[in-house]
């Protein structure tokens, strides 16, 4: 189970069982030493006692204690070394080598001896080492005896104290279960351990984002909606006035305007499309390094028929090759846009003409026309989308100059309307910076 | 029947008012607010079709201010908003219906029958007179059960008089409802179609008053 209560409870109690037994061993090591010191010292002390008898024929008083409480052995031996008192008969040691105290292995267990020579009697104390280590066992046990009866009630509070500690996690956990992509808010920021905060604040700002890039959506369908309409409407009642022509010439003509109304709906909706991929939350694309000039003679090509049925002058000119490194699609879209747009305002007999060259910074699109042109107070407006100017007859959808505007904001550029020659028709000037892209990943698009 | 569009887009109003046209209406197409406004002071209209986003003069307030001239043409808003919000706006502006754009041209043209037969105060959709019955959704006339063939023109001829029976109906009137603005009247074309009518219904359903106009009466 992988639940970090858990795991800190099982943690913590294994450290704890950890502790217990090792203060249990190191009680024990200690208890050793010292119980052996003490009964060393009992030991001796017997067995200078035992000095003090005169005879063995009975047995010894003050020994009898000790013989029953830790099996201790008494041995004497006269001075010609027969052994005149053991006090137990089945087990008779062999004598320590040398006198004082002596640890030695007898019937596969070590003892521990005390030797005394006196008067030419020798006696021998001796006691195994079991009861010693019994009696620091017993330490150790009372030592470590305590932990293990709080150990039920420690495992109960450390439940609980994780419990408490994980509940500001609980808690954010339970806020972001309530939330849908439909209703992002953002989590309470109050109250919060330093070590939670942090999330907390990077889902906040991933909501915001989220429910932005969501609003935009909504509001890209809505408008798409809203505008297609119009033209669908117009469709609609092109097939009736088609289905209702009496004559050939009749039927021709609703058949032409049924493929104006189909055509204006298309445009519609790849003017809509090109506004959603450089809209300023678009998600960037890969870079390129995109030729202006080429790209100019491009569009002008493909623009030139519609151009000339309007009697419209259409030419490009550029003084040597220019380059930006940036989104190909974006940019295409941009000068595509601008030169249809000065196709559709210029009457025929006028020209169009695009221009690319560079300074030491920026490129430099201009397009001129010797259409109507914009009055100033309406070039700020112009740039909205879905803003169509009063009075034009040129049927647009309104989004041509909201499209140039996106793009031209992607690269880092500017623009600026103005008068072609003698004050008359609109002139666009665009500045690209050469290297667009340093100031956009500077400004870190995408990321906090 | 004389109808005004009131719709900026070139493409749509261009579409509507041919779709009318061919159902037999009469369009005037005015293409902003104050073109709106002037066609409405100059003319009573059988219908106005009215867009709300309109450049110059905006289609609530043009609505706003006819019915605080008291008039009761009939309106009917032809518009993209469909919130229900600007429906209500709409009709508590004094429309007399709503339609949320793309609409049907068959809808459009039954609405439009359907507002005119209110204002008329009848009931049954089609319009009969002695042995005559005309549907005005079809535009059929039929004489004693039998189908009669008429041009458009005739038809809208024929629905006019038989609008108040009785009345007379001046050839000036006749020819501003039957002809929208940039259609060419000939100085006889009522004559001519009257006569083709006499001619197809028989002498003596409309009567010439000298000197005014024309009516239709029943046959003793």
């Amino acid at each position: 189970m992988n639940s970090i209560s858990r795991r800190l409870l099982a943690l913590l109690l294994g450290a704890l069982t950890v502790a217990a037994l090792l203060a249990g061993a190191s009680t024990y090591l200690k208890a050793r030493v010292e119980v052996n010191e003490l009964f060393d010292y009992q030991l001796l002390q017997m067995a200078l006692s035992l000095r003090d008898q005169k005879s063995f024929e009975q047995r010894p008083t003050a020994a009898s204690d000790y013989e029953k409480e830790d099996d201790v052995t008494i041995q004497v031996w006269n001075s010609a070394g027969a052994l005149i008192y053991v006090s137990i008969h089945d087990a008779p040691l062999p004598r320590a080598t040398h006198a004082g105290l002596q640890t030695v292995i007898f019937r596969n267990a070590e003892w521990r001896t005390f030797l005394l020579t006196d008067q030419g009697r020798t006696i021998q104390v001796s006691q195994p080492f079991k009861p010693r280590q019994e009696m620091s066992f017993i330490f150790a046990l009372r030592t470590i005896m305590p932990l293990f009866f709080i150990f039920p009630a420690l495992a109960l509070t450390i439940w609980f104290a994780v419990r408490y500690t994980l509940k500001p996690l609980t808690k954010v956990a339970d806020g972001v279960t309530r939330l849908s992509p439909s209703s992002l808010e953002p989590l309470p920021e109050t109250n919060l351990p330093a070590e939670i905060l942090p999330l907390v604040q990077r889902l906040n700002f991933l909501f915001e984002q989220l429910s932005r890039a969501f609003d935009i959506q909504k509001r890209f369908v809505a408008d798409a909606a809203h505008e297609l309409r119009t033209p669908l409407t117009a469709v609609k009642l092109q097939v009736r006035i088609l289905e209702r022509s009496a004559s050939e010439d009749e039927r021709i003509e609703a058949l032409e305007r049924l493929r104006l109304g189909v055509d204006r709906a298309a445009r519609l909706v790849g003017q809509l499309l090109a506004l959603a991929r450089v809209e300023p939350e678009a998600p960037p694309v890969p870079l390129m390094e995109v030729s202006l000039n080429r790209l100019a003679e491009e569009i002008i090509v493909e623009q030139t028929r519609i151009a000339a049925e309007k009697g419209i002058n259409l030419g490009t000119s550029a003084d040597g090759p220019v380059s930006v490194v940036g989104e190909p699609d974006a940019l295409r879209a941009m000068i595509s846009n601008l030169v249809d747009n000065a196709i559709r305002y210029t009457l025929p007999g006028g020209t169009v003409d695009v221009t690319v060259r560079q300074n030491e910074l920026a490129a430099i699109i201009d397009v001129a026309d010797t259409g109507p042109g914009i009055p100033p107070e309406e070039r700020v407006r112009v740039f909205d989308r879905f803003y169509r100017r009063q009075g034009s007859d040129a049927a647009g959808c309104g989004l041509g100059l909201a499209i140039v505007k996106y793009a031209v904001k992607r690269h880092g550029g500017t623009i600026m309307l103005g008068e072609a020659a003698e004050g008359k028709g609109l002139r666009v000037i665009i500045e690209i910076p050469l290297h667009p892209f340093n100031s956009r990943h500077a400004q870190g698009q995408g990321s906090p | 029947m004389r109808l005004l569009l009131v719709e900026d887009d070139p493409m749509l109003g261009d579409s509507v008012q041919c779709v009318l046209q061919q159902e037999s209406f009469a369009v005037d197409w005015a293409r902003d607010g104050e073109e709106a406004e002037l066609a409405l002071n100059a003319f009573l209209y059988d219908c106005v079709l009215l867009d709300l986003g309109l450049p110059g003069k905006n289609g609530l307030d043009l609505l706003h201010d006819l019915r605080k001239r008291k008039s009761s043409m009939p309106v009917i808003i032809l518009t993209a908003r469909d919130a229900v919000s600007d429906r209500v706006a709409g009709l508590d502006s004094g429309a007399d219906d709503y339609l949320v754009k793309p609409f049907d041209p068959d809808e459009l043209t039954a609405r439009i029958r359907a507002l005119l037969r209110r204002r008329d105060g009848r009931v049954e959709p089609l319009i009969t007179f002695g042995t005559l019955t005309l549907n005005p959704a079809t535009h059929e006339l039929y004489c004693q059960g039998r189908p009669i063939r008429l041009s458009l023109r005739e038809f809208s001829l024929i629905s006019l008089l038989l609008e108040r029976p009785g009345a007379t109906v001046s050839r000036e009137q006749l020819e501003e409802r039957l002809y929208g603005w940039n259609e060419e009247v000939e100085s006889n074309a009522i004559g001519v179609h009257i006569h083709n009518l006499r001619k197809k219904l028989g002498h003596d359903l409309i009567r010439t008053v000298r000197g005014v106009g024309y009516m239709v009466i029943e046959n003793p």
